[in-house]
């Protein structure tokens, strides 16, 4: 027993009191801000202003365009990327010849920086020579100004966006596929099941727990979408594609409202935990193989 | 039973369906190296672009062309990538592969709360803790230095390393490990000289997700450096956006050569990086 709390120690100690002297700080730091009045950098004279801040954040008249267009933007890009990563992951489980290279090449647009990203889809949705209104063009279709047009832009960055996080869903559903056990195959066959029966009631409940985890990673990774925006339309033309994290950036950053800044903060941090907590609970409540020892 | 003829048929869908899938995932990539040998992009024709190609974009990026010693910026921000990159992805495996394997084997008390609280850490916008990461960063004296970035990184991938190989060592048997306890080895021993082994594949999978993040990110190196500690996406600003707007083949070359090692990194390990994701995908066992 004894041994065993040692190795215990030696091996998670690190990792915990690491984590702990840097991200617990961080975290009380934005708690504390938001309750109190913080103008710039100038931590003299702070009072206690209950939910001013909180208060003065939500009745601001873009509070609810950009807390819309947040979950616009979140539940589009994470369907999307259901829909299509699904969908390739099972056209690349009928591949035969070459899969490896296969899931290589699609995987390539996940190792993109956003910034790249950003700025490569830039250019693909300039009006004039971008290669979207190239092709638009070629095929007879309007061509709009994709960034330029609020109409459009959260479109264009939606689309942006789930082609560079496609690729995890891709890869995670089709690894998940490759695991469907071959015997329950072979007896669903041998019943007599259709190809569209097998798929509904053999693969996808095997693939519950694989689209649980990418949905709720491709939804986290949209919550948190930055340096796209940044580098793309800086939440404009006007506000329509202002997010949170970009509005958080700009109050607290930018214009040094850090209280306000930080209730905002508090805010995406609930709508984050409130859709994903329930993950993290599930995935601690799953059996472990070692228990034994 | 269906015909032949059948068959084959779905399998040119398939084939053309996933070609078409190919082509979007590299066609902005692509288009950004053909373009990148172009003159004036903006005003060319896409289909000419053979006749007149140049490497005068490619040559004001380059670390080889920017002679004079004290700036050199491109090698000077690719370095700090680099050192931030590997330092911070190093000191986090250190720290996390070791936690992961006990909270995946070995539970004690509190070990599930410790365990919510650290993937909760994975939910966290950066953008929320931007702050006081500077104000800490401040205080210690580091900021617009490579320990700095450095620190900031490791915990950003820190919690992901845990999460990531904690799901792994679940699904690497325990038997081998009992066998070896029976024969009297230590759990230190047992750690090194075969788990570690079997979680190889794991280990490069989140060794390559943690280096792309930590080469990727743009927000820690706005707030945290200046120049001394710049890294590849901060550059980017300076020779992307001109005064007059933003200079496109620049731009073009600039993220080619960003993207590039990463991509060359991927490819060179793609065996190992596929075969680890197959496992974490919750396949029992690796072929």
């Amino acid at each position: 027993m004894k041994e065993k709390k040692r190795i215990i120690a030696l091996f998670v100690a690190p990792s915990v009191i690491f984590l702990l002297i840097i991200s617990v700080y961080p975290m009380l730091f934005s708690f504390y801000a938001s309750f109190v009045s913080w103008y710039r950098f100038r931590p003299s004279n702070l009072s206690f202003v209950g939910l001013r801040n909180f208060i003065e954040v939500v009745t601001d008249s873009y509070f609810p365009v950009i807390v819309s267009n947040t979950l616009y933007f979140v539940f589009s890009t994470v369907a999307l990327q259901f829909m299509i990563g699904l969908g390739l992951a099972v056209l690349v489980n009928r591949i035969r010849r070459m899969r490896t290279l296969v899931i290589t090449l699609l995987f390539v647009p996940f190792t993109v920086p956003p910034i790249a990203t950003g700025y490569l889809w830039r250019s693909l949705y300039e009006p004039k020579w971008g290669m979207v209104n190239v092709f638009l063009g070629l095929a007879g279709l309007p061509t709009p100004n994709w960034l330029g047009d609020p109409s459009t832009a959260m479109l264009a960055l939606i689309l942006a966006h789930t082609w560079a996080w496609v690729p995890f869903t891709t890869l995670i559903l089709s690894a998940a596929l490759q695991g469907v056990p071959v015997s329950a195959l072979e007896a669903a066959r041998l019943e007599g099941a259709s190809d569209r029966q097998v798929f509904w009631h053999i693969k996808l409940p095997w693939l519950k727990h694989a689209i649980f985890m990418t949905i709720i990673f491709t939804s986290i990774w949209a919550f948190k979408v930055f340096d796209l925006v940044l580098v793309t339309t800086l939440g404009g033309p006007g506000i329509s594609t202002r997010v949170m994290s970009y509005q958080i950036y700009r109050v607290g950053l930018m214009n040094l409202h850090i209280s306000l800044g930080a209730a905002l903060s508090q805010i995406l941090l609930v709508m984050i935990m409130g859709w994903a907590i329930f993950y993290v609970r599930s995935i601690i409540k799953q059996k472990r193989p070692g228990e034994r020892i | 039973m269906r015909s032949r003829r059948k068959v084959r048929s779905m399998d040119i869908v398939v084939v053309v369906l996933v070609a078409l899938a190919i082509f979007f995932a590299l066609m902005p990539i692509i288009t950004a190296v053909l373009l990148s040998f172009r003159p004036e992009v903006e005003r060319s024709q896409v289909p000419t672009w053979i006749r007149d190609a140049t490497v005068v974009s490619w040559k004001k990026i380059l670390p080889i062309s920017q002679t004079v010693p004290p700036i050199m910026p491109t090698l000077h921000y690719t370095l700090n990538s680099l050192v931030v990159a590997l330092a911070s992805t190093v000191i986090a495996l250190i720290l996390g592969v070791p936690a992961a394997y006990i909270f995946a084997r070995i539970p004690f008390r509190g070990s599930n709360t410790l365990l919510t609280w650290i993937l909760s850490l994975l939910l966290i916008p950066p953008i929320i803790v931007i702050l006081p990461f500077f104000l800490i960063v401040g205080r210690l004296g580091m900021l617009d230095t490579l320990r700095g970035l450095i620190m900031v990184h490791t915990t950003i991938s820190l919690p992901l390393i845990i999460w990531l190989m904690m799901l792994f060592f679940r699904e690497i048997p325990v038997e081998y490990e009992e066998a070896s306890m029976l024969d009297g080895a230590g759990r230190i021993r047992i750690f090194l000289r075969i788990v570690l082994p079997m979680a190889i594949h794991g280990v490069v999978t989140v060794t390559i997700i943690a280096y792309v993040f930590s080469w990727s990110d743009l927000l820690f190196s706005l707030i945290l450096t200046n120049f001394r500690a710049r890294t590849l996406p901060m550059g980017a600003t300076e020779f992307v956006q001109m005064k007059h707007g933003i200079d496109w083949g620049r731009m073009y070359a600039y993220m080619v050569y960003m993207i590039a090692p990463v991509l060359a990194l991927v490819f060179i390990l793609h065996k190992y990086f596929l075969k680890g994701l197959l496992m974490f995908a919750g396949r029992t066992e690796v072929s």
